[in-house]
């Protein structure tokens, strides 16, 4: 009976814990996202309370409605940063998977000695701020900042690129910084992989490369859908770098959610905002739970 | 060292050349100098202990490794630098290697796939391969769904489907356990008679190499210690090493006495008793010679009674110190009066209730002189 109940006690911490921390919270932004904008503190309307009594707070429920959500649908701004944030994410996520295969795959074959400086290689710069190594890359990306020196001394260029302030430099900033999440699920695939395959593979009469397609690539799927979900989803929502590296000239959803939460004190369409790019993400977060999940069971 | 011949009695062109073939790892010398001929039908095993160099041997034919001085030769032709996909060897792994993400059906197809064969004639040989190895109802599965026995059926089954002049087993049946083993022992060698294919076997398990090879090498440091067939290996070992490594053993020091009989004569155990030996031809003793007597427990008598004496008999008393049952035959160890001790096998013939022998017992030791052989050294 006692360890019934305390293992019964076990499992509800994850439970109050996601309560308190993810479906409070979102109940909060859901109400608001219905709210209206005010010049109040905090500023919308109508504040839920029971100063007017049970039919005041009833009345003020029926003030709810959807044109937080039908001024977003009005307006191309919000479809734009959305699509944008799409598209950027997704862009990312293939450069990260392509950079990160090389990385894990030379990683895999490199001497054993050699993994383990490697990995801590990789997690290092996790030490430093986030923000203080974003802004690192002003200074690597300005006209007059590092890259350009360089390649102006060497003579590659006659006059400076303009990274700063361009998609480019978006682009730069989550490979940089996102890689990692895709490095670590290829690197544990890969080095998971019997190496016997690829001779037995070899002995079958098939070559090096096709060898790699047929064997080692969809061995290392599973690897890959984790990274790719791993960079996708925080890339969506990713609000830092184009701020810093992006300049006005790119527009993320996170980005545009700043903006009207910040400057415009827009909270219901900020919220609005928030809830669909929640709705968005939501399927992508499904998808690696089930995959996770099937994979898991395989083990 | 007997080889097979061709159909008009001329010495057949061996399949498997190695010649004087040297394979150093940095400073380790995996195989040293070594020359070996393997024959087209033969199954050929490479016995020995782990790091003998065995399987460095079968993987240099398979193409994985390469000679670092002599070559290897298939079918007459010098294989350096011809890569493993481009050999007509095929090879079945220890771990068997399956791809875990292709059915059982592809797994097989996959090296005919490489070869560009249509779909018609790989769905056939597919198939076939497929009742060969008694997997018909198991195509579709994928090789997790599969026990440890029908994944080493997949295995061989991909390993022969490219019909290769020579399949190579790197100790094939290591994961069964010893009844399936056993079994599949017998399948592997019908197989290799039906499909009149040479099959190179490694394993370190002198029984296996015994059951399934017409031929053997005993490896030992990287060098052949004896190419021979099974019976010859266990009978005749050409050395102690060899002697002890197959099979149980008793092995005395002896000193020859009299080579001028049909039987040699040699004094051994602190020259108490005398013992007579039917020489082979080969030996060519001269009298004072040391050597080792070989003798294997399940040549040797025990009774209670003395036995009688007869010109070509020997004979030791001694007490039993121990007895190993282990059903199909009981292993006794016999404590000579000399203070040898003397390894016994004998068959249960009786139910083990009826047995008149047991500990303690004082007891007679027979076996005749050509049941034991000599070893120098």
């Amino acid at each position: 009976m006692n360890l019934r109940w305390l293992r019964r006690l076990f499992i509800a911490i994850p439970f109050f814990w996601m309560l308190l921390f993810f479906l409070v919270p979102f109940a909060f932004v859901l109400k608001i996202s219905l709210s209206d904008a005010a010049r109040a503190r905090p500023p919308f309307t109508p504040q839920l309370g029971l100063e007017d009594g049970w039919s005041g707070l009833i009345d003020r429920l029926r003030q709810f409605d959807l044109e937080s959500y039908v001024w977003i649908s009005g307006d191309s701004l919000y479809v734009t940063s959305i699509l944008n944030s799409l598209k950027i994410a997704s862009v990312s996520t293939l450069l990260c998977l392509v950079f990160g295969y090389f990385v894990a795959y030379g990683m895999v074959r490199a001497p054993r000695r050699w993994r383990t400086p490697m990995l801590l290689a990789l997690i290092l710069p996790f030490w430093t701020s986030f923000l203080i190594r974003i802004y690192a890359w002003i200074g690597i990306l300005k006209n007059e900042g590092f890259l350009n020196n360089l390649l102006l001394g060497l003579g590659v260029i006659d006059e400076p690129l303009i990274i700063m302030n361009t998609t480019t430099a978006v682009y730069i900033g989550i490979v940089y910084s996102y890689s990692t999440l895709m490095i670590f699920p290829l690197y544990a695939s890969l080095e998971r992989m019997d190496g016997t395959l690829l001779e037995a593979a070899e002995d079958l009469g098939c070559s090096r490369l096709s060898a790699f397609w047929q064997i080692t690539f969809p061995l290392s799927l599973p690897g890959i859908l984790a990274g790719c979900f791993l960079v996708f989803i925080p890339a969506m929502g990713e609000f830092v770098i184009p701020d810093i590296l992006g300049g006005t000239q790119t527009v993320m959803i996170g980005k545009t959610m700043w903006i009207e939460f910040f400057s415009n004190r827009d909270w219901p369409v900020a919220s609005a905002l928030a809830i669909l790019l929640l709705l968005i993400l939501i399927g992508p977060i499904l998808l690696f739970q089930r995959h996770h999940e099937r994979h898991l069971g395989k083990i | 060292m007997r080889h097979p011949t061709g159909s008009n009695g001329e010495p057949a062109q061996p399949l498997i050349r190695f010649d004087k073939v040297t394979k150093k790892y940095g400073t380790l010398t995996a195989i040293q100098d070594l020359s070996l001929d393997i024959y087209p039908g033969e199954f050929f095993a490479l016995l020995g202990p782990s790091g003998c160099g065995k399987t460095t041997l079968m993987r240099m034919i398979a193409g994985f490794e390469d000679a670092s001085a002599g070559s290897v030769l298939l079918n007459g032709q010098d294989m350096s630098g011809v890569p493993a996909n481009r050999r007509e060897v095929n090879m079945m792994f220890q771990s068997y290697a399956l791809f875990p993400h292709m059915s059982v059906e592809k797994n097989i197809a996959f090296g005919l796939k490489q070869d560009g064969w249509d779909k018609k004639a790989t769905r056939e040989r597919v198939d076939e391969m497929l009742s060969l190895v008694q997997m018909e109802t198991l195509a579709g599965r994928k090789p997790h769904q599969l026990s440890g026995g029908q994944r080493q059926r997949v295995a061989l089954a991909r390993s022969l489907a490219k019909k290769p002049k020579v399949l190579l087993l790197d100790e094939p049946l290591g994961a069964l356990d010893r009844k399936l083993r056993e079994e599949t022992q017998f399948e592997l060698v019908d197989l290799q008679e039906r499909l009149g294919l040479t099959f190179v076997i490694v394993t370190h398990d002198q029984e296996e190499a015994m059951t399934v090879a017409t031929r053997i090498a005993v490896m030992k440091g990287g060098q052949l210690l004896q190419v021979d067939e099974p019976a010859r290996i266990y009978e005749h070992p050409a050395n102690a090493f060899i002697a002890d490594f197959v099979g149980n053993v008793n092995m005395f020091d002896i000193t020859i006495a009299d080579t001028s009989g049909e039987l040699l004569s040699c004094s051994w155990d602190n020259g108490d008793t005398p013992m007579v030996i039917r020489p082979q031809p080969e030996d060519g003793y001269s009298v004072g010679d040391q050597a080792k007597m070989v003798l294997r427990p399940e040549k040797v008598h025990i009774t209670k009674a003395q036995p009688d004496a007869a010109h070509n008999i020997n004979m030791a008393p001694g007490e039993i110190e121990e007895i190993s049952y282990t059903g199909a035959t009981s292993t006794y160890l016999v404590r000579l009066n000399s203070g040898a001790l003397m390894r016994v096998q004998e068959a249960n013939r009786m139910l083990l209730d009826r047995r008149e022998l047991t500990w303690g017992d004082k007891v007679w030791l027979h076996w005749r002189a050509g049941a034991c052989v000599t070893v120098r050294d």
